[in-house]
C-alpha cells in the first residue's frame, strides 16, 4: 500500500470557554508515499492542530475526542508515550514556522544534528559528524564545513530553516510534516526552500503534509490540496483542479483575495510632491569596543525618491534592504544620518526636537503588527485624539473627528468607547489608518501594513486604502515584501536592496519591463506566478 | 578616746571563719549581666564592673554583713578621739599583679590624686578630708575638716578602689593602654577576657594571706539572653548568679531545683534604691505638682508583685529602710489616679509627651517602664519610651538629655555617703549618671545635709534626717520606686561565698567547693 | 481578570485571611478601649483561663487578645506605607532608565546595585540604630532596603514595552517625551508592579517582626515582633506569648503571598496570549 498517512474523522475538543467546542471536527484525509499535500486555510482553521496532534504536541486542555491517524498500519494518537517518541524525528519529522525558536540557540548546527541521532542511538561519534556534514551539504548550506560549527544566530533565516530541514531529514522519515515553514522567510528564500523540499521529495520519496495559507505556495508545490476552515475540510482535490475550478464558495473567496498579478489600471496622478527624499542615508555601527572591530551595516544608502500628493508609491525589498528604516527615518522615528526629508517644504531631518513636535502631523504611520501597535490599556478614542489634542484641538472637535473617522474606515462611532482586545487584527488596522487619519497627514507611511493579516482580511484592507485614496487623496508610500500587494495599490513602485534603490517605475514598467536584474529576480521567485496569472487570465475570461 | 584595737578584730575575723576544712582548688562560673564596659574600677563603678573587678581590687577595709570595717590592704587603723584624724596601717608584702611592691604612696596617689577625678561618689567624701598623708611606706593619714562618722564607711573596694601609682601617674587616664589588663592586689589576677563571652581571672599565687583564695580561677561569663542564662544554670555551666541576672521570674523555679541554694545577703553595703530621674530643669517634670502627680499615678505595689515577684519593698523616700537613719513619718504617696488628675489640672498640664527611659538590663525593666508609662497615661499623661542600649542611656542621663529616666544607685549604709550626693547642689555636674542629675536645687536643704553629716551623736543625726526626709519627699525630685532585692543563687557545694556587706563582689576571695 | 483570579483557591483563601486581619486590625479600639498596654488581670494567665481573656494574659497581665489586635494595626501599617515609599522611589528610578537609556540607566542602575549589595536586613538594623528605633524609622529603613527590586522590575518591564509599536504612534503622534513615559508606558508596566508590591508588603511585615524581636521596634508601638521578643525569655513556661503573634504572622504573611500568586497568574495568561499573537512577523 502506498499511503503513508490516513487520517479518518478526526475531532479534537478545545477546552471550555474557547470560541468553539473543536478545534478539529471530523476531518480525514490521506497522503501517499512521494505525494506532497497542503493544507490551507487562514488562522484559526484547525491545520496546525492538525499536525500537533500527530505528533502529541497538543497544548495542555485539547485533547483528541475521535478518529485515527494510521501511520504505517498503526493508529500513532493511540500510541505510548514511549512509542511515540521512537517515532518521532525517525519516522514522522517536523519542521516549524519559526527556525529560531526550534532550534536551540546555545548549541551549534552540527551537534543539534547529532543530536537526534544520538536520541535514536544510532551510529558512532565520528560516524555522526559525518552524516551532519553530508546533510548539511544536502540542503544546500554554503561552505558545510563552518555551518557544522556555526551557532543558529550567526545563520540567517533560511539558513536556519535550511539546518532544520536538515535535523528533520536526519533520520530519513518517510513523513515530514512542514508547519508554515515559509511564511517568515523572504520571498527569495521562500522560493529556494520550496525548490529544496521538492528536491528532496524526488529524491527520498518523502511524503510531505505542508501547511500553509498561500496559495502561491500550493501552485508551486501541491500535489493534492485540502482548504480548512473552523475545524473542517471545506474542500478538497488535486492542486490543479482547485486552484482553477474552486467548488466550495469560501475556497472562491478565498482565491479571489489573492492579490493576483493582474494590474491595475493605471492612473493620472498629480506631479506636486507629498514627500521629497533626498540622498537620505542611515548607517547602523555595532561592536567598536576595545577587540572588536566596528561592524558597518549601511542601512539606508543615499536613497532619493518622491511621492507625489495623492499617490502611493510602493517600497518593496526584502528583509535587510532597509526599507523599513527608509520608512522610519522618515517620520523621524530615527534620525538620519545625513539627506534630507522634505514635506510641505520643510525638512524634517534638520529640525530640533522641539520643533519636529509642531511638524509631526504632517507625516503618520500605520504599523505592522496590529497587536502592539495600539495601547492596550487606552481606549480607541483616546488612541485617536491624543495627537490632535497634543496639537492643540479642542477636545470636543477632536472627538467628534474622531468618530466620523472610525465611520470611514468601516468600524462605526461606538468602537470609540471600546478597548484594543474588542477587536480583531483587521479591525485594528482599520483603527490605526483612522489613527493616522486622525492627524491630517499630507502622507502616511503603511509599514508592511497588510503583512500580519490573514488573506481575506488583507483584501479588505487594501480595499480600505484604495477608497481612501480615492475620496480623500490620500498619499502614501507603501511598504511591504510582497510584489503582489503592492501592485494591487500601488501607483509606482520602488525596488530596494542593501540599503540602495535599485529602480522605480510605474508598476507596468516594473512588472512587465524590469530593467535590473534584481527586480527579474524578485519577479520570478513570486510563488505562483505563472499559476496566478493564467488563473486570472481565465477569470478574467471566465 | 575611742580607741579600736585592730588585734581585737582580727582575732574576731578569726573566730568568723568557718569552721569546716575549706578545700583549695576548682573553678567557679559566675554570670555578669550586661557585660562590663570596662574593669578598671577606678574609672568605671557599674554593677558588672564592680562585681568583676572587686576580685582583682581591694580597698583598706572590708565589711561584713552588719556592715561592720574588717581589715584589707589596712592591717589595722585607730581614729583620734575628735573624729578628725584617721590612721592606717598598711600590711607588709603586699605586691601589685605586676610584681611591684604596694605602698602607702599608691594609697595617697588613688585616693587625692586619681579617684578625686574619676570617682564622683568618692569625692562627696573627700570633701570633708583636710589632707591625705603617708609618714611611711605603710602608714597612711587622713585628716578631716570636720567630724564625719560615715567617713570610716568609705573604704570598701567599689568606694576606694586602691590603684597603681606607677602605672597611672601622670597619665591620660581614660586612655591608658593598661585599662585593658587591670592591675590590682586582689586575690585574682586578670587573664583574659574573650569580649561577648567570658572574662578569665586566675588565682593570684603571690597573694597576701596564706592560703587564699581557695579558688584556682573564676570565670565570669557573658550571656545576653535571660533565658540562656537561667538555661545555663540549670544545665550546671555555670554555677552563680548573681542577684539581678536572671529574670525575676525564673528565680522560684530555679531555687527549688536540687542542690540550689539561695541568699538575700551580701547587698547590705549596697541597698539597691530604684527610681526615676524627673528632670528638674525643663519640660513638664520641671514643675513639683507634675512630680507629685506621677508618684501618686503609679501602682508600685502592682510592681513589686508582678514584675519583681514580691521580691523588695515600696520606697518612701531617698533613704532605704536598710540604711541608717531611715524614718517612714513623710507623706506616704500611694497609687491614687484622683489625686494625680487633680494635681495634674492644677499645674494645666497642656499634653505635652514625656519621654521615658527604661533600664537597658532586660526584660524586667522594659515590662516596668510600660507599666509606669501605662499607669500615667491613666491619668492623662502623654508617654513614650525610647530605645536605648547601656552605652545610649549612659550618655542620655549624664548628658541630662531625659525627661524620665530609670535608675537604680546603691546607698552605701549611710546618707551622708550615697544618698546625699543625688541632691545636693555641689553634685550638679554633667558627665555623670550617678550625681545629682535630676538638677534638683535646694540651698536651704543643702546646708542641712551638709550639717547633718558632720554631727556626733547618731541621735542628732536621726533628727536632721528626719527633718530632711519629710522635706525632700514633699517636693519629689526624683520618683522614688522600690528598695530592691536581688537573691543569689549558687550551688550548695559552693562555701563561704557571701560573707560580706558586697556579697558576690569579693565573695570568691573566701569561697572554697566542696568536693 | 477578576474571573481568574476568583477562580484561583489559594488566592481567594488568601483574600479572605487577609480581610479578617484587617478586620480585626480596623475594629481593634472597639472590641478593646483600653488600649494594647493596660494591665488586666494576674500575669501569665492561660488562654481561656479566665473569661473575657481567651488568649490569656503576658508578663504584665495585658489581654494577649488585645495586642494581637493592635499589633495587626502595626504590622498592616508598616507593611503598607513602606511599600508604598518603596515604590516610590523605585518606579520612578527604574522608569527614567529604562525609559531613557544610555547615561540615565548607566547612573540610575550602578545607584540600584549599591544598594542590592548590601545585605537586606543588615542594613535596615544598621539604619534603624542609627535613627532611633521608631515607627517612622522602621518604615523608612524598610522602604530603602526594598526599592531596588522594583527598579529592576520597572526598568526591565519599560524597556519592554517602549519598542512596543503603539509608543511610535504616540511619538508620531506629537507626544512629549515625560507625557508618553506616564500615559502610554507605565500604564502598561502596572500588572506586574501590583503583583510585586503584594510580595513585599510580605516581606515588609516579615522585615518589621524580625527588628521588633530584636529589640528594634518602637517600644510604643505593640506589634507582632514585639510580642515575640517580650515572651522570649518566657517562652518555656508561657507558650502562648510567642505562639499567637507568631501565627498571626504566618497567617498574614501566607495570605499576601497567595493573593500575589493569584495575581501574578491572573496577569499571566494575558501577557503570554498577547506575545503569542505577535509572533507573526516579517523575519
Amino acid at each position: 500500500m502506498s499511503t503513508t498517512l490516513s487520517i479518518e474523522h478526526l475531532t479534537i475538543d478545545l477546552p471550555p470557554g474557547a470560541d468553539r467546542p473543536h478545534a478539529v471536527d471530523d476531518v480525514s484525509f490521506a497522503i501517499d508515499k512521494g505525494e506532497i499535500l497542503c493544507v490551507v486555510g487562514e488562522s484559526g482553521s484547525g491545520k496546525s492542530m492538525t499536525a500537533n496532534a500527530l505528533m502529541g504536541l497538543l497544548p495542555p486542555g485539547v485533547k483528541v475526542r475521535a478518529g485515527r491517524a494510521l501511520f504505517e498500519s498503526r493508529d500513532i494518537l493511540k500510541l505510548p508515550e514511549a512509542e511515540k517518541q521512537a517515532l518521532r524525528g525517525a519516522r514522522i519529522a517536523m519542521i516549524f514556522q519559526e527556525p529560531m525558536t526550534a532550534l536551540n540557540p546555545l548549541m551549534r548546527i552540527g551537534d543539534q544534528i547529532a543530536e537526534v541521532f544520538a536520541a535514536h542511538d544510532r551510529f558512532t561519534t565520528a560516524e555522526r559528524r559525518k552524516k551532519a556534514l553530508a546533510l548539511i551539504t544536502e540542503v544546500g548550506l554554503p561552505d558545510p564545513e563552518k555551518i557544522i560549527r556555526a551557532y543558529p544566530f550567526q545563520l540567517s533565516g533560511g539558513q536556519r530553516q535550511r539546518a532544520m530541514i536538515a535535523m528533520a531529514l536526519a533520520l530519513e522519515p518517510k513523513l515530514l510534516i512542514a508547519d508554515e515553514p515559509t511564511t517568515a522567510l523572504d520571498v527569495t528564500t521562500q522560493a529556494q526552500i520550496l525548490k529544496l523540499i521538492l528536491d528532496l521529495r524526488d529524491r527520498r520519496g518523502m511524503a510531505v503534509m505542508f501547511i500553509t495559507h498561500d496559495f502561491g505556495v500550493v501552485a508551486e508545490i501541491a500535489d493534492q490540496v485540502i482548504v480548512m476552515r473552523e475545524g473542517r475540510v471545506v474542500e478538497r482535490g488535486t492542486a490543479a483542479r482547485v486552484l482553477e475550478q474552486p467548488e466550495h464558495p469560501y475556497t472562491q473567496r478565498l482565491l479571489e483575495a489573492i492579490p493576483t498579478g493582474k494590474l491595475p489600471q493605471a492612473r493620472a496622478v498629480p506631479q506636486e510632491p507629498a514627500l521629497e527624499i533626498k540622498a537620505l542615508r542611515k548607517t547602523y555601527r555595532t561592536g567598536g569596543g576595545l577587540f572588536k572591530p566596528v561592524r558597518e551595516v549601511r542601512a539606508v544608502d543615499d536613497v532619493s525618491l518622491t511621492v507625489a500628493r495623492g499617490e502611493v508609491l510602493g517600497l518593496v525589498g526584502e528583509s535587510g534592504s532597509g526599507k523599513s528604516t527608509l520608512g522610519r527615518t522618515a517620520v523621524r522615528l530615527v534620525d538620519p544620518d545625513g539627506g534630507q526629508v522634505l514635506v510641505g517644504g520643510t525638512d524634517l531631518a534638520a529640525l530640533s526636537e522641539q520643533d519636529l513636535r509642531a511638524q509631526r502631523h504632517k507625516v503618520q504611520m500605520v504599523f505592522q503588527d496590529p497587536y502592539a501597535s495600539l495601547n492596550p490599556r487606552q481606549k480607541i478614542m483616546g488612541a485617536l485624539t491624543d495627537g490632535p489634542i497634543a496639537k492643540g484641538v479642542p477636545r470636543a472637535q477632536a472627538q467628534s473627528r474622531a468618530r466620523e473617522l472610525l465611520e470611514i474606515v468601516g468600524l462605526g462611532a461606538d468602537a470609540a468607547e471600546r478597548y484594543p482586545h474588542e477587536f480583531s487584527g483587521g479591525q485594528r488596522q482599520r483603527i490605526g489608518i483612522a489613527r493616522a487619519l486622525a492627524m491630517d497627514p499630507e502622507l502616511i507611511i503603511a509599514d508592511e501594513a497588510v503583512s500580519a493579516l490573514d488573506v481575506s482580511i488583507q483584501a479588505q484592507v487594501l480595499d480600505l486604502l484604495r477608497d481612501l485614496r480615492e475620496r480623500l487623496s490620500l498619499s502614501i508610500l507603501f511598504i511591504t515584501h510582497d510584489l503582489r500587494v503592492a501592485a494591487q495599490l500601488c501607483d509606482r513602485i520602488a525596488v530596494m536592496q542593501k540599503g540602495r534603490l535599485v529602480e522605480i517605475g510605474t508598476v507596468h514598467q516594473i512588472f512587465l519591463t524590469p530593467q535590473q536584474d534584481y527586480t527579474r529576480q524578485l519577479l520570478a521567485a513570486v510563488p505562483g506566478a505563472d499559476w496566478a496569472d493564467s488563473w486570472q487570465q481565465q477569470a478574467a475570461g471566465a | 578616746m575611742t580607741y579600736l584595737k585592730a588585734t581585737t578584730f582580727l582575732i574576731a575575723a578569726a573566730l568568723a571563719a568557718p569552721v569546716a576544712a575549706q578545700q583549695a582548688g576548682g573553678r567557679l562560673d559566675i554570670v555578669v549581666q550586661p557585660e562590663p564596659p570596662g574593669l578598671m574600677l577606678g574609672l568605671v563603678q557599674n554593677g558588672p564592673t564592680q562585681l568583676v573587678a572587686g576580685d582583682i581590687y581591694e580597698s583598706l577595709l572590708r565589711y561584713d554583713t552588719d556592715l561592720v570595717p574588717q581589715p584589707s590592704l589596712a592591717e589595722s587603723w585607730t581614729i583620734s578621739d575628735d573624729g578628725l584624724v584617721y590612721t592606717f596601717t598598711l600590711r607588709e608584702g603586699v605586691t601589685w599583679h605586676d610584681g611591684t611592691p604596694f605602698t602607702a604612696a599608691d594609697v595617697v596617689f588613688s585616693a587625692d590624686v586619681f579617684l578625686r577625678e574619676t570617682h564622683a561618689r568618692l569625692r562627696s567624701s573627700l570633701a570633708y578630708v583636710d589632707s591625705i598623708t603617708a609618714p611611711d611606706d605603710l602608714t597612711v593619714v587622713f585628716t578631716l575638716k570636720e567630724p564625719f562618722g560615715p567617713f570610716i564607711n568609705a573604704f570598701e573596694t567599689g568606694t576606694m578602689p586602691i590603684v597603681p601609682k606607677h602605672i597611672y601617674d601622670g597619665t591620660d587616664y581614660a586612655n591608658n593602654p593598661a585599662n585593658a589588663t587591670p592591675i590590682g592586689t586582689g586575690p585574682f589576677k586578670f587573664e583574659a577576657w574573650e569580649k561577648g563571652s567570658y572574662i578569665h581571672l586566675v588565682k593570684n599565687e603571690d597573694y597576701y594571706i596564706d592560703g587564699l583564695p581557695y579558688l584556682d580561677e573564676v570565670f565570669y561569663r557573658v550571656i545576653p539572653d535571660a533565658a540562656a542564662r537561667a538555661v545555663a544554670f540549670e544545665t550546671g555551666e555555670v554555677d552563680v548568679l548573681p542577684g539581678g541576672s536572671v529574670e525575676n521570674w525564673d528565680v522560684p523555679r530555679l531555687t527549688q531545683m536540687d542542690n540550689v541554694c539561695s541568699t538575700g545577703n551580701g547587698w547590705e553595703f549596697f541597698a539597691p534604691h530604684a527610681w526615676m530621674w524627673l528632670n528638674n530643669r525643663e519640660g513638664p517634670t520641671a514643675d513639683a505638682k507634675f512630680r507629685q502627680a506621677v508618684m501618686y499615678a503609679m501602682d508600685r505595689e502592682f510592681v513589686k508583685d508582678v514584675v519583681w515577684n514580691g521580691y523588695g519593698k515600696v520606697a518612701t523616700g531617698p533613704i532605704s529602710s536598710k540604711t541608717n537613719f531611715y524614718s517612714d513619718d513623710v507623706t506616704i504617696y500611694d497609687h491614687n489616679p484622683d489625686k494625680a488628675k487633680e494635681l495634674l489640672a492644677e499645674m494645666g498640664y497642656d499634653g505635652t509627651p514625656v519621654r521615658l527611659l527604661p533600664l537597658p538590663y532586660g526584660e524586667t525593666w522594659q515590662r516596668w517602664a510600660e507599666a509606669v508609662r501605662q499607669n500615667l497615661s491613666e491619668v492623662g499623661i502623654n508617654v513614650e519610651i525610647e530605645s536605648t542600649d547601656v552605652a545610649g542611656w549612659n550618655e542620655k542621663t549624664s548628658q541630662w538629655d531625659y525627661d524620665m529616666a530609670f535608675t537604680y544607685l546603691y546607698q552605701y549604709g549611710d546618707p551622708a555617703l550615697g544618698v546625699s550626693r543625688n541632691y545636693t547642689a555641689d553634685r550638679i555636674q554633667k558627665g555623670s549618671p550617678w550625681n545629682n542629675v535630676e538638677g534638683y536645687d535646694n540651698p536651704a536643704l543643702d546646708a542641712k545635709w551638709a550639717a547633718a553629716a558632720t554631727m556626733v551623736t547618731p541621735e542628732e543625726r536621726a533628727a536632721a534626717y528626719l527633718d530632711i526626709q519629710k522635706e525632700i519627699i514633699d517636693d519629689v525630685p526624683v520618683a522614688w520606686l522600690l528598695e530592691l532585692e536581688f537573691p543569689t543563687i549558687y550551688r550548695c557545694d559552693i562555701k563561704d561565698l557571701v560573707t560580706t556587706g558586697i556579697g558576690v563582689n569579693d565573695g570568691p576571695r573566701n569561697a572554697w567547693i566542696e568536693k | 481578570m477578576w474571573k481568574r483570579f476568583s477562580s484561583n483557591m489559594g488566592a481567594m483563601v488568601g483574600v479572605v485571611l487577609l480581610l479578617a486581619v484587617i478586620v480585626v486590625a480596623l475594629t481593634a479600639p472597639l472590641l478593646f478601649p483600653n488600649g494594647p498596654w493596660q494591665m488586666v488581670q494576674r500575669p501569665f494567665l492561660a488562654p481561656m483561663a479566665v473569661d473575657g481573656l481567651p488568649l490569656g494574659t503576658d508578663t504584665l497581665g495585658r489581654n494577649v487578645a488585645a495586642q494581637l489586635a493592635y499589633g495587626a494595626r502595626v504590622s498592616l501599617l508598616v507593611g503598607l506605607v513602606s511599600t508604598l515609599v518603596a515604590l516610590l522611589i523605585g518606579v520612578p528610578l527604574g522608569a527614567l532608565a529604562g525609559f531613557y537609556g544610555s547615561w540615565v540607566d548607566e547612573g540610575a542602575m550602578r545607584f540600584t546595585e549599591f544598594f542590592q549589595t548590601i545585605p537586606n536586613f543588615a542594613l535596615a538594623i544598621v539604619l534603624v540604630a542609627i535613627f532611633e528605633p521608631s515607627l517612622a524609622s522602621i518604615t523608612i529603613a524598610i522602604a530603602i532596603v526594598s526599592w531596588p527590586p522594583v527598579a529592576r522590575l520597572v526598568r526591565a518591564e519599560v524597556m519592554s514595552v517602549r519598542k512596543r509599536e503603539f509608543v511610535d504612534a504616540a511619538r508620531l503622534a506629537g507626544l512629549t517625551r515625560p507625557r508618553i513615559l506616564l500615559t502610554q508606558v507605565l500604564p502598561n508596566t502596572v500588572s506586574p508592579i501590583i503583583v510585586m508590591a503584594s510580595l513585599m508588603v510580605a516581606t515588609a511585615i516579615l522585615l518589621e517582626s524580625s527588628l521588633s524581636f530584636l529589640g528594634l521596634g518602637d517600644p510604643n508601638a505593640m506589634s507582632w515582633g514585639y510580642m515575640i521578643g517580650a515572651a522570649r525569655t518566657v517562652i518555656r513556661t508561657s507558650w502562648w506569648l510567642s505562639f499567637f503573634p507568631g501565627i498571626a504572622i504566618v497567617i498574614t504573611v501566607l495570605a499576601l503571598n497567595l493573593i500575589g500568586e493569584g495575581l501574578n497568574d491572573a496577569f499571566n495568561p494575558h501577557l503570554s496570549r498577547r506575545r503569542a499573537r505577535a509572533g507573526k512577523e516579517k523575519a
